[in-house]
């Protein structure tokens, strides 16, 4: 049995897989970006990192993110009256939160400027290696 | 109406099936939980164009069935437990919200002061020793024994380490911060993980 499961190759990620995993990764990041500048309430980060990066984001994965945000101490949460029948609860960064989020703008920078340099090589006009002749 | 009142039906089965979901977590996390995901829905409908059974239909495919939804809730929680910064104003601020919600959190609180005090106290001796070695150190005035600087009227107190303090406090000092920020850590990692309360 063993054997036989050794055998087998693993299932390589997809490109969409691959994209998925990279924004998931990313979202945390997005996220407290989103409310660097004010406080905003949920349905209006999902729509801010849609119009500001394209960013579109499953809805059941942004409550449970802000929720770990909530218990980390990155946010807090406060209920308001919008004058819309119901309340929204927006939520705003903390001084942990705004530090954590220029830690992670400054990682976010440093990996993406040595993606950067990496994949420059697929960009460059020439020869591929296996098209020598 | 009829519609109106399926869509609110369909809500209410969403939210208990969610609830149950959830499993073993506080009443005070589920309700938040719970409040968010209703106020989702009711955002959804006051600025929806179309109808309303289709706007609840469409917001409640786009969060996930309610037992997908709340295993990403519980994968959350548990990373949570992972990422508990090791920031001084981090854990105070964590502890802080956690004191305003019962003994417990209050108690770690406690820890945390009186251990991010000691360290401090011993490094702040260790430095200042050199330049008011007369007055710095630890003292015990029967019963009680003091850590830190004492005015040159009192006479009464025996300093104990005398020299020793630098060399203690620039070892014993940082143990103290260490050791408070790896124990609040974990403290507040067991919270997260077991959702004990709500910060």
């Amino acid at each position: 049995m063993y054997m036989a499961n050794k055998s087998q190759a693993p299932n390589p990620p997809t490109p969409d897989n691959w994209d998925a995993q990279l924004r998931k990764g990313c979202l945390e990041l997005a996220i407290l970006a989103s409310l660097w500048a004010q406080p905003l309430y949920g349905l209006a980060i999902l729509r801010a990192l849609l119009s500001r990066g394209g960013m579109e984001v499953a809805e059941g994965t942004l409550y449970p993110i802000l929720n770990r945000l909530r218990i980390d101490g990155l946010v807090t949460s406060e209920w308001q009256d919008a004058g819309t029948g119901h309340p929204r609860k927006y939520y705003t960064l903390t001084a942990p939160g705004r530090a954590k989020a220029k830690e992670m703008a400054a990682a976010w920078t440093d990996f993406s400027a040595q993606m950067d340099e990496i994949v420059s090589a697929l960009r460059t006009k020439g020869k591929h290696h296996g098209d020598a002749n | 109406m009829a519609t109106q009142t399926d869509s609110r039906s369909q809500i209410e089965r969403y939210l208990l099936r969610l609830r149950t979901a959830l499993g073993p977590m506080p009443d005070a996390e589920k309700s938040e939980i719970l409040s968010d995901i209703r106020n989702h829905i009711e955002e959804r409908l006051s600025d929806a164009s179309s109808g309303q059974a289709e706007i609840v239909a469409e917001t409640i495919a786009a969060l996930g069935t309610p037992e997908k939804l709340a295993e990403s809730f519980q994968r959350e929680r548990l990373m949570a437990r992972a990422s508990v910064s090791a920031a001084p104003s981090a854990l105070l601020h964590a502890t802080f919200q956690w004191a305003l919600t019962g003994l417990r959190g209050f108690l770690v609180f406690l820890v945390l002061l009186f251990g991010y005090s000691f360290g401090l106290a011993f490094l702040a001796c260790a430095l200042l020793k050199p330049f008011f070695w007369n007055h710095v150190g630890l003292w015990l005035d029967p019963p009680a024994f003091s850590l830190g600087y004492i005015s040159p009227d009192w006479h009464g107190a025996r300093e104990l380490l005398g020299w020793w303090i630098i060399p203690i406090g620039y070892s014993v000092g940082p143990l103290f911060l260490i050791g408070t920020t790896r124990l609040v850590q974990w403290l507040l990692g067991r919270r997260s993980a077991r959702g004990r309360s709500l910060a």
